[in-house]
């Protein structure tokens, strides 16, 4: 494989390889690296050689290289969000397609179809996929599509799982009975190195942003039904 | 809340654990990640 030479310390060089990664602050060491924080996960950025056929190669972005470029992290978080997914398109589709049939990609006009169980958001190539969580306007725009309020599963660095809250109260799942499944998932699914959260998140369509989910009443409401 | 109820919040419940436990076995064996 021929890997092109880039030179690191020229920003204008590497800007376009330049990715996000979520990662969990308290398995991963950040503080030498500038990051971005998404609730109590953060954002870190690499700068990506190759992603092909399932084989990554990347570097790390430190503090020093921070430096070198003069640039700020709001400046790299914003520019990392637009290579991002130039070069590692975003995927949104159905969980059980993904599994058993023929996903297709509602980000990209396909109509959504409700399929009655959670979907995946991740990327074309499944690798470091979770870092569609660092794109509030993905978040924004996946809600959109689903017409609903949505859990955020992210249990791998991978992917996130996403449960539209009307499929959640028709399951009279709440976050809590989330948590549990996702901490079973982790525990005998997951490679140590690629688990991302054992918490359960949402997003609500009215504030906007990224939140550790709380116990509602609609599971109370689920069962009353 | 009915017994019938019960059983098919539990029932649903457990599918969808068991979608994601096969979701990411089949990650595992589909995706080489490195």
């Amino acid at each position: 494989m021929v890997v092109e030479k880039v030179s690191l310390v020229d920003y204008q060089i590497v800007k376009d390889r330049i990715v996000t990664k979520v990662v969990n602050p308290k398995t991963t060491q950040i503080m030498d690296r500038p990051h971005t924080f998404v609730n109590d996960l953060a954002v870190v950025y690499d700068i990506e050689m190759f992603n092909t056929n399932g084989t990554r190669a990347s570097m790390i972005v430190n503090n020093q290289l921070l430096s070198q470029w003069n640039i700020s992290v709001e400046e790299l978080h914003a520019n990392a969000l637009v290579s991002t997914p130039q070069r590692n398109a975003y995927v949104l589709s159905n969980m059980d397609d993904e599994l058993w049939g023929d996903p297709v990609n509602f980000l990209e006009g396909h109509d959504y179809v409700n399929g009655g169980s959670m979907l995946v958001a991740s990327n074309e190539n499944k690798i470091f996929g979770a870092n569609i969580l660092a794109d509030n306007m993905m978040m924004d725009k996946i809600s959109q599509i689903i017409n609903d309020d949505m859990y955020i599963i992210p249990s791998s660095v991978h992917e996130l799982l996403i449960l539209p809250k009307e499929n959640a109260k028709d399951f009279g799942l709440g976050p809590k009975d989330l948590e549990a499944m996702v901490r079973e998932v982790n525990a005998t699914q997951v490679e140590p190195h690629e688990r991302l959260s054992n918490k359960v998140y949402e997003y609500n369509r009215n504030e906007k942003e990224v939140s550790i989910a709380k116990e509602t009443n609609e599971k109370v409401k689920a069962m009353e039904r | 809340m009915s017994d019938k109820r019960k059983t098919e919040l539990a029932e649903a419940a457990a599918n969808q654990k068991e979608r994601m436990l096969a979701y990411y076995n089949a990650m595992k064996k589909k995706v080489v990640r490195k």
